[in-house]
């Protein structure tokens, strides 16, 4: 092809080019918000996305009935304050108390932050030796008391290990103030009839 | 997966989408093949709208990802072959390589973040291996262009920061997931002062910038973002002081035409060929792109708006603003904060790239030399640009992995009557 001739060739789809390249930023962005659309769409039929169960909180906090529950999500913190993806105010709680992961076919893995406490199922958790938690688990951080609900259909390999120790939120509770005691540990009313289990 | 649940108008978007980025290509490849008469012309007008097909189409179905960040990860690819089939074909062989071989390191990335529940070991193994390749060209390497960050290793060049990109992503990922921020900031430390030995400041300020970003997503602590804005202030300060190429950069950006034909040559010729392209550009073909120092990595973009144009060009930027959104997208959705974490930084990476270079091009940021992503000459960086889509698309397929289950336990609860 002679220059001539691929000059006005060339200048002359220099609109094409143009308006192709306008059409490809106009589809992408239609796509985007479509997919947007989409998404939310398909979210809004899941309300509990991103979740594997909830916390119903037995006692302990100031600031919430017994009863009431908490969403947890896959993996997130678990503090006093509302930044945290779980937030039980409650006095004895840290700012950001604890970590917590949901891992497939084990169960809920409960790692507290660097000098703080928390029991599981009346063990307690540390950062080296994470507390695992399946449904009906018991979850004792500060003077808050938390059982976990799983969602129908999730798998854990993990069996409740104080199955007697489950507790109905009808039942006093034992555990009283952190630090929290195993009930083997824990003194009898014989021994002290003046201290009774406070819920 | 993602495609069976995608409604019908989001893959109408996507087909015309496709459709329009192939017609590009092959109008593009053709005229330049009867210009040349050449038969790589039309060979490439037929390969790559079908290697971009082939990319959007049949790559999601074999490894999963998103279609949409593919489609505009092919049309930045296959824009660099173009323009540099155009300016120097040699250049376009040796990038339409690097794309293979990126798109065998993008699969593998996407591979690693479906396949991998732990990276605790791989992370113990890659963080030494990180600090010795970035070491490496501090002794065996060459300096180029006043860094002395590249590695020749038999007859190949190439760049260990830009490899090091990856790792460092996937370590600030699992350490902020896990909340252990301080040891695993001394490793960045080291990155960083290895990096201003090698005097490559571009991709340092790459690695700060993302390294603090994504101690701002996972904390949300405006205190620290603060903090380490105003050391890296005081850092970029010390380095204008230290270095003096540093010191003849901003003084070329503050006034490029007082030495126009010696120093700020190269920023001068890029801003005159903007200008020269115009709205509508000079044509493909035409102009003369090579009289632009380095017209083929750091001044592509000049390039692109001599020959295509002003609005081409702001087509160009809108599709890395496209790319980021939905790299952006995909991290908050992800479910776990390792992920979340790992696409938010890979697409900070991409992002901060694409403005550091655009944004020297155009003079409102001193030069520095990185490249653009997916488009400039250079197998490193085309590679691990890829890797880093790589990784957000992996996020991506496990996004929908874990929408399924969530689907399937919201069937469970309803079948249990709750």
């Amino acid at each position: 092809m002679s220059s001539e001739v691929y000059q006005v060739l060339s200048s002359g789809l220099r609109y094409w080019f143009a308006a192709l390249g306008l059409l490809i930023v106009l589809r992408s962005f239609l796509w985007l918000w479509k997919d947007h659309v989409d998404k939310h769409r398909r979210l809004r039929r899941l309300p509990d996305a991103g979740m594997i169960g909830e916390f119903v909180l037995l006692s302990g906090s100031g600031e919430y009935p017994p009863g009431t529950t908490l969403p947890v999500p896959r993996e997130g913190t678990m503090g006093s304050v509302r930044g945290c993806d779980i937030p039980v105010p409650e006095a004895g709680l840290q700012r950001l108390h604890l970590d917590f992961r949901w891992e497939d076919r084990k169960g809920l893995l409960i790692i507290p932050c660097r000098g703080r406490y928390a029991l599981v199922d009346g063990e307690e958790a540390t950062r080296k030796a994470p507390g695992l938690m399946g449904h009906g688990s018991i979850l004792q951080v500060g003077r808050a008391c938390l059982r976990l609900r799983l969602f129908a259909g999730l798998e854990t390999g993990y069996r409740v290990r104080f199955q007697e120790d489950v507790l109905d939120p009808a039942t006093p509770l034992r555990y009283g103030a952190a630090p929290l005691m195993r009930e083997e540990d824990a003194p009898s009313p014989e021994d002290d009839p003046g201290e009774e289990a406070q819920p | 997966m993602s495609r069976k649940r995608q409604s019908e108008s989001v893959r109408r978007a996507g087909r015309s989408l496709v459709a329009a980025v192939m017609l590009f290509f092959f109008s593009a490849f053709l005229l330049l093949a009867l210009r040349d008469n050449a038969w790589q012309g039309y060979a490439l007008a037929a390969a790559v709208p079908a290697m971009v097909w082939l990319g959007t189409y049949l790559l999601p179905r074999l490894i999963g990802g998103d279609r949409l960040l593919l489609s505009l990860t092919n049309f930045l690819c296959a824009l660099g072959v173009l323009v540099l089939y155009d300016t120097n074909p040699a250049y376009a062989y040796h990038q339409v390589i690097a794309y293979g071989v990126g798109l065998a390191a993008m699969t593998l990335c996407i591979r690693a973040v479906q396949w991998f529940s732990s990276w605790r070991l791989l992370i113990l193994l890659m963080a030494p291996v990180s600090l010795v390749l970035l070491a490496l060209p501090l002794v065996f390497g060459r300096e180029i262009y006043g860094a002395r960050n590249w590695l020749f290793v038999g007859g190949i060049s190439v760049q260990p920061s830009e490899i090091v990109k990856i790792s460092l992503l996937i370590i600030l990922a699992r350490a902020m997931s896990r909340r252990r921020f301080w040891f695993w900031s001394l490793f960045v430390v080291a990155c960083l002062g290895l990096l201003m030995l090698q005097k490559d400041l571009g991709t340092a300020l790459l690695y700060f910038s993302v390294a603090l970003l994504m101690y701002y997503a996972a904390t949300g602590s405006l205190w620290v973002l603060a903090a380490g804005a105003a050391g890296g202030t005081g850092a970029a300060l010390l380095g204008y002081r230290m270095f003096a190429h540093v010191k003849r950069r901003v003084a070329i950006w503050r006034n490029p035409w007082a030495d126009y034909d010696n120093a700020g040559y190269q920023l001068v010729q890029g801003l005159m060929a903007i200008a020269s392209g115009g709205l509508w550009g000079v044509g493909l073909g035409l102009g003369s792109p090579r009289t632009i120092p380095v017209y083929h990595t750091d001044f592509i973009f000049a390039v692109i708006c001599e020959q295509f144009g002003l609005i081409f060009g702001l087509c160009v930027l809108a599709m890395y603003v496209a790319l980021a959104w939905r790299g952006a997208t995909i991290a908050m959705g992800a479910s776990h904060s390792f992920h979340g974490l790992l696409a938010m930084g890979a697409t900070l990476m991409l992002g901060l790239q694409t403005f550091v270079i655009i944004g020297g091009v155009l003079k409102l940021i001193p030069l520095t030399g990185v490249t653009m992503p997916f488009v400039s000459y250079g197998g490193s960086s085309l590679v691990s640009s890829m890797c880093l889509v790589g990784l957000i698309q992996g996020v991506a397929s496990r996004n929908e992995d874990d929408l399924a289950e969530d689907t399937r336990l919201a069937l469970a609860q309803e079948e249990v009557g709750l």
